[in-house]
């Protein structure tokens, strides 16, 4: 186990390099500048191109690459000039938002999806079953942006019952600790549940297929045979081995805690990771992309690692070594 | 070999196990089967694939899936218990300890994520409630009694670091764990193997001997019938078409379909390089056809035969026959 844990380590170096290298090859090919966003009717193109020079000397992306590796060595992962800070403070001013709104929307899906999921799959084409399957439909085909917006619209707008954006309220901004994070929360209600649901439906329809595979098996018949009860039988013999690829779907979750809802924290205007993503772009804002981009690579990578690591926990037929 | 005079331990009355399709088509799984289990006995069940006999056995501790399975009527009486009125409570309570399964499948029937030791534990602390200590202790105890070398070490193995032969025996095990007084054995043999499949049947028959379980043998093959049985009971879609202590089956078979079941197996004392079948196929149990089941498939088929169906009567004592021309003769009634 340790040994293939420190093998699968070592593997992440030259992935990490290799996506990165792919990043600023694309980043390169881009058009537009960082001075392209720059609307001031008083720039001649010559200040603009002094400008482009001094934030952005004109290399070959290798050499840019190169330059940025041996700084991120030392620690230095850039300078993001809009903010006139660090990438890497820039990222963390945001990071805290965005793994709150994720963590919670996950823990929801989590929370309701699987047991609802069971449900659906010990139900089979009960009434229960159908509603939640129409539920689950819904969920996966509303699209965030138009979900999102009536959500908001009906919650916040006419029975303002939440607030309509930000992470904080002006009034409590300089609170005390245990104010300001009931605040936190309340402003992320909305948008999790908007985030959640999509997701729940997806962790329903795995639990209840991978559920109706393990509920027609031999084993299951044998537990029943014992004289076990059907709670035992269905919440310990069957989901035991039907969590088995829930895990993988929670692998591919784990990166999202940090990448940021991209739509969900536009609509609910949250300073997340995914907010800050879509800004960087729209600027030009080449130094924070690569730092954010950067750093989903890497969790990324550990998350799939992870993953990898909770199968052998819950399956004892695999094993490393 | 069995005394008829004693009280039955399992008795079984006009079983019905029906199932409902989708397109609105019954399926007669079970129809109307009776039959007696006595302490001690093996009663073998043979037939062909599909002629009711697991469903049958299923039935027994309503380990049937409904749906799209229904039990229709019949009474299936048990340690003076009827199986299929008493409350899914006292059913529970049955299960493992009174009467008790070993399937088909040893590469499917064990639980993948649980020790073999945990999964036979279940069984001891439910039904006997020992503590977690005495349990694994009589865990190992049940292991070395179906002769698992190494009991110690392979409470704590998977399923899937046992070959095929050894979880059929841990299947055993787990069966016999709280002595139960019928033991179900749905073809436990038919996925192993010849040489093991003689060592699993040497083991049953000691344990029976042992413990003086009462045997309900499901198999498709008549070697181990003879190897096993004390009576038979032959099976066609879904009836009981002939029933006799285990000899009278195989010297004196009655019935067409019986009689045909046994010229199919191969013999070495005969010159021909063909094996002898039964022609056609098991009837499609939604559609049977016109009077007997078995009518369009016998050589002695008569009139009388197309039109109604032949009661199970006893032609000889304890040796009973659902034929109108048992052995080729014709009946009076």
């Amino acid at each position: 186990m340790k040994n293939y844990v420190i093998r699968r380590l070592l593997q992440i170096i030259p992935v990490f390099l290799g996506i990165l290298f792919i990043l600023f090859f694309i980043i390169d090919k881009a058009p537009g500048s960082i001075v392209s966003n720059i609307m001031d009717p008083t720039m001649t193109p010559e200040l603009k191109a002094a400008l482009l020079e001094k934030l952005d000397p004109n290399l070959p992306f290798y050499q840019k690459f190169w330059n940025w590796l041996v700084q991120a060595a030392h620690g230095n992962f850039g300078y993001s000039s809009k903010h006139f800070k660090p990438v890497i403070d820039v990222i963390g001013e945001n990071i805290g938002v965005t793994f709150a709104l994720s963590l919670t929307a996950l823990i929801i899906a989590m929370l309701i999806g699987i047991p609802a999921g069971i449900i659906s799959a010990t139900k089979q084409y009960s009434a229960i079953d159908n509603f939640l399957t129409v539920f689950s439909l819904l969920g996966l085909a509303l699209p965030t942006f138009f979900a999102g917006l009536l959500m908001l619209k009906v919650f916040a707008v006419e029975l303002k019952w939440f607030p309509t954006f930000g992470f904080i309220s002006s009034t409590n901004i300089n609170a005390d600790f245990w104010t300001k994070l009931g605040d936190h929360a309340y402003h992320l209600i909305l948008p999790a549940c908007v985030l959640g649901l999509a997701e729940t439906a997806s962790f329903m329809r795995y639990t209840r297929s991978s559920m109706l595979e393990v509920i027609r098996s031999d084993y299951i018949r044998t537990a029943r045979a014992k004289g076990l009860s059907e709670k035992v039988v269905i919440y310990k013999h069957a989901f035991r081995n039907a969590m088995i690829p829930i895990v993988t779907l929670l692998g591919f979750r784990i990166p999202g805690l940090i990448s940021g809802a991209l739509m969900t924290e536009t609509i609910f205007s949250l300073p997340g990771v995914g907010k800050l993503s879509v800004e960087a772009v729209n600027n030009r804002n080449y130094p924070l992309l690569i730092g954010i981009n950067a750093m989903l690579t890497l969790a990324t990578l550990f998350a799939t690692l992870i993953a990898d690591i909770l199968y052998a926990a819950v399956d004892p037929r695999i094993k490393y070594d | 070999m069995t005394e008829m005079n004693r009280e039955p331990l399992l008795q079984v009355k006009n079983l019905k196990t029906y199932f409902h399709s989708m397109n609105g088509n019954i399926v007669k799984a079970v129809d109307d089967v009776s039959f007696e289990v006595y302490e001690g006995e093996t009663l073998g069940i043979v037939g062909e694939s599909g002629c009711g006999k697991s469903i049958t056995c299923m039935s027994l501790a309503q380990l049937v899936e409904c749906p799209p399975g229904r039990y229709e009527g019949g009474e299936i009486l048990l340690d003076g218990k009827d199986m299929l009125k008493i409350s899914d409570a006292e059913l529970r309570k049955m299960r493992g300890n009174v009467i008790s399964y070993i399937f088909q499948e040893p590469m499917t029937s064990l639980n993948p994520v649980f020790k073999i030791g945990y999964q036979i534990e279940e069984v001891l602390t439910l039904h006997r409630g020992l503590s977690k200590e005495e349990a694994h202790k009589e865990a190992i105890h049940a292991l070395d009694l179906v002769r698992i070398p190494n009991p110690e070490r392979i409470v704590n193995e998977y399923p899937f670091e046992l070959s095929g032969g050894m979880r059929q025996r841990v299947m055993i095990a787990m069966a016999l764990a709280c002595n139960p007084k019928v033991l179900v054995a749905d073809e436990p043999t038919t996925a192993l193997d010849v040489t093991i499949q003689a060592q699993v049947l040497d083991l049953m028959n000691d344990l029976k001997r042992q413990l003086n379980t009462s045997i309900l043998f499901i198999t498709h093959d008549l070697s181990v019938i003879a190897e096993m049985a004390d009576r038979v009971m032959v099976m066609y879609a879904g009836k009981v078409v002939e029933l006799a202590d285990v000899m009278t089956i195989f010297e004196n078979p009655l019935h067409p379909y019986t009689r045909g079941l046994i010229a199919s197996r191969p013999d070495m004392n005969t010159s021909s390089n063909r094996l002898t079948v039964i022609p056609g196929n098991v009837p499609d149990l939604s559609a049977l056809p016109e009077g007997c089941s078995f009518g369009p498939r016998c050589g002695f088929f008569c009139d009388k035969c197309g039109k109604g169906v032949p009661e199970l009567v006893e032609v000889e004592p304890n040796h009973w026959v659902r034929c109108y021309r048992p052995g080729g003769e014709d009946r009076d009634n």
